[in-house]
């Protein structure tokens, strides 16, 4: 009897150590966040890795077969909002975000769903109520979710970060992230947390009205604000002095895309968004600090340790809202650890992370309100092209308000060595009409889930994606379409770049050359960036278009 | 593939007028008095052959603009039927005899530069073409051409509604040349100077319902 028992009891104590590894092996630890490249068939963060790259190691899809992707599932929200989450994967797990509800005159829900990767069938939504007064100023969007653990991670409309478990879909906790100054919705968040080791890192939007934009970090564990750090300096820090008056209190620079991580450093480097009010500079007098720029933070602490502006006193709206993309490349000679950004504001810059230095810019589109740098990476402006309201001379001014490029992600291709960027050519605002046509901003109006007509000719608007050398800026490839775009860039060790447009196709190109591989209409704009995972050696690509989210993976 | 380039030199004519480009100024003409009534007659002529790309009042083509409101007062500042301009109501009277075109822009009131939109359009088809009516001359590989107003374009395809008042999605792959150019043909040298200035006094008097 005792030897049965015994038995019973090593054999419990087995089947407890095996639950417990397997419970393990299912936690995603920072360290599995460090490295993604150890498991490239998950997809654990918003850009893929910590370093902001948005590239996949999977190469089973390649420049040779690509041509045979079909279609696999078809998630459809109900939304009638943009889809911009990029969605991420855990172990055959996908989760994604549906954009709230929310008309003019209802509240709606915003909702995790979490779906079988494969097959896309639903096993859990959880449901956020979002008042219909909470919104940003270009959609109710939301860009994504983080993981640590168990828990996801979410920050929404209304202005707090909640945590959900991710294996049932129940709330942890739900913490204001801006508890003290009402009305709340003037601090939506849009942006996918960042997991640095114990903490979640978000910012707010709502830098184009009346706030002091800010990133704050939480406790995973408890949801506690560990440190803040406003965009804004306040009376009597560093970089107060480039704001006139009172105006520091609602000078916007709120925070609308994720950072990323050098573990090397332990910095963390977000960009933030444009001085407020925009389209009034003489209220604002100076650079306005920390608007327009990269800022570096240490993660544990959230103290500032170098900042850049792209854009000093900023009147077009050339907001740094694009997710800092951090390589190690060799330039003249030498490796260097680098930040790689496409601006809105036209330019390419490629940044020293691990201090802020100016290594070189260029402009990657049209660019006509800056004819140079200094040396230490300040624009020189040209007279007479900025805002009327700022002393302009009312002629077009390039790149449009809308910008060279925008949210939608980047992409950095280690095995290429090539920087792929969404953008906007020949978009303009102010001045004269073109002859016989239109202009301005006008003309490129912010994204929309549903795909209408488009007969804008080339003079008036169209979309790229570009590939660029960062090593000398130099533009390798182009693939032009003819409506402009807001989907980001995917690019993978099979040498693939995936990439839509407001056309609504979804495509693949030669990562090399830029020549087009495949391409699919998918019925509705494509306004988010692509992924990619697999499941039991399958390797799928996903995006959302319209409202929906599609998958897709190699004929069988 | 890339997207097919469509002839910039010519598009700088073509293109569509903004409701600010539509505010300036069309050239001076001077016109006799018109009569609408023999403006219609012209209008539906063979000679002028308007009706096989124009629809008024539910005759005629659809292929062209729909000029059952040509005449009608603006709505709200823009974006009008046919033409899609603002289209100022002539002064009372108008219908059967409208006044001659001044020749000096001091008159320029809204329904003479209405008028003189109107006589620059019938002269001069792709010296003002708005965004909702571009037309787009497509020359396929097999030298084929196909004209149609385009509805849409996008990097692989044309979205047309064609000549034969046919929806068509034609691929760019098959497209050897596109030209953004009105299809209508410039009746400088088709009317004499009495049989402009009539129809245009027609035109003034299509209200639509």
């Amino acid at each position: 009897m005792k030897r049965k028992l015994r038995t019973v009891y090593v054999a419990l104590g087995f089947l407890t150590l095996a639950a417990v590894s397997i419970l393990q092996a299912q936690q995603i630890t920072f360290d599995r966040l460090l490295h993604t490249d150890k498991e490239p068939q998950n997809w654990l963060t918003y850009s893929g890795n910590v370093l902001g790259q948005r590239y996949s190691l999977l190469n089973q899809i390649n420049t040779g077969n690509v041509k045979n992707l079909e279609l696999q599932w078809i998630w459809q929200a109900k939304s009638l909002e943009k889809f911009e989450t990029t969605s991420i994967v855990v172990d055959g797990i996908l989760y994604t975000i549906q954009a709230p509800t929310n008309t003019a005159n209802t509240d709606g829900n915003t909702q995790v769903v979490a779906l079988d990767a494969a097959t896309g069938r639903v096993f859990w939504r959880y449901s956020y109520p979002i008042p219909q007064t909470a919104t940003a100023c270009c959609g109710r969007v939301n860009r994504g979710l983080a993981i640590l653990g168990d828990t996801l991670y979410m920050g929404t409309l209304n202005s707090h970060l909640i945590a959900i478990n991710a294996k049932v879909g129940t709330l942890i906790w739900d913490t204001p992230v801006n508890p003290t100054v009402p009305p709340a919705r003037n601090y939506p968040i849009t942006v996918a947390p960042l997991i640095i080791k114990d903490k979640v890192i978000v910012g707010t939007a709502g830098g184009d009205g009346p706030i002091r934009g800010f990133l704050a970090a939480y406790d995973a564990k408890t949801g506690k604000e560990v440190w803040r750090f406003y965009t804004i300096p306040g009376p009597g820090e560093p970089g107060s002095e480039t704001w006139s008056g009172e105006s520091w209190k609602v000078g916007g620079a709120g925070i609308w895309t994720t950072g990323s991580y050098d573990p090397e450093t332990n910095l963390t480097f977000w960009g933030t968004g444009n001085p407020s009010p925009t389209n009034q500079a003489p209220t604002r007098l100076g650079d306005n600090l920390y608007s327009d720029s990269v800022v570096a933070l240490d993660a544990d602490t959230g103290k500032l340790k170098w900042h850049y502006q792209f854009t000093p006193h900023d009147d077009q709206d050339y907001d740094s809202t694009q997710n800092p993309v951090l390589a190690d490349i060799e330039i003249k000679g030498k490796m260097r650890k680098v930040m790689l950004w496409a601006n809105r504001n036209g330019l390419m810059y490629v940044l020293d992370r691990t201090n802020g230095e100016f290594i070189q810019g260029k402009p990657y589109v049209k660019v006509n309100w800056m004819d140079g740098f200094d040396e230490k990476g300040r624009p020189h402006r040209v007279p007479g092209k900025l805002a009327t309201t700022n002393g302009g001379d009312g002629t077009a001014i390039m790149p449009t308000i809308l910008g060279a490029t925008n949210w939608y992600p980047p992409s950095y291709s280690p095995k290429t060595g090539l920087f792929y960027v969404s953008a906007w050519e020949n978009s303009k605002t102010g001045g004269p009409a073109p002859a016989g046509g239109r202009g301005g901003a006008n003309t490129t109006p912010m994204a929309d889930p549903a795909l209408a007509p488009n007969v804008k000719t080339e003079e008036e608007g169209y979309g790229v994606v570009r590939a660029f050398d960062p090593k000398t800026l130099d533009q390798k490839w182009e693939f032009k379409m003819n409506d402009i775009t807001w989907a980001g860039v995917l690019s993978t060790a099979g040498d693939v770049v995936f990439s839509g447009g407001r056309e609504g196709y979804f495509f693949a190109l030669d990562a090399r050359n830029g020549n087009l591989l495949w391409k699919i209409p998918l019925g509705g704009q494509v306004n988010s960036g692509p992924m990619s995972y697999s499941i039991n050696g399958k390797q799928y690509v996903s995006v959302a278009a319209g409202t929906s989210l599609f998958s897709f993976a190699l004929r069988n | 593939m890339g997207t097919l380039p469509i002839r910039s030199v010519i598009l700088a004519a073509a293109m569509a007028a903004s409701p600010l480009l539509w505010g300036q100024t069309p050239p001076d003409i001077l016109l006799p008095p018109g009569d609408a009534a023999r403006g219609k007659a012209v209008f539906t002529s063979t000679k002028a052959n308007c009706q096989s790309c124009h629809r008024v009042q539910g005759t005629g083509s659809l292929f062209g603009p729909d000029l059952s409101a040509i005449g009608a007062p603006p709505r709200g500042g823009g974006g009008g039927a046919g033409r899609g301009a603002a289209a100022p109501a002539p002064a009372a009277g108008a219908a059967n005899a409208a006044p001659a075109l001044p020749a000096a822009p001091a008159a320029n009131t809204a329904n003479d530069t209405m008028m003189r939109q109107l006589a620059q359009s019938i002269l001069d088809p792709n010296a003002l073409v708005t965004v909702q009516n571009r037309y787009v001359l497509l020359t396929m590989k097999d030298g084929k051409k196909i004209s149609g107003k385009l509805l849409s374009v996008d990097t692989f395809a044309y979205q047309i509604f064609d000549s034969t008042e046919k929806l068509a999605n034609v691929s760019k792959e098959n497209v050897r040349e596109a030209t953004m150019t009105s299809p209508m043909p410039s009746y400088r040298d088709k009317l004499t100077t009495q049989e402009l200035a009539d129809v245009i006094s027609y035109l003034m008097s299509l209200k639509g319902q």
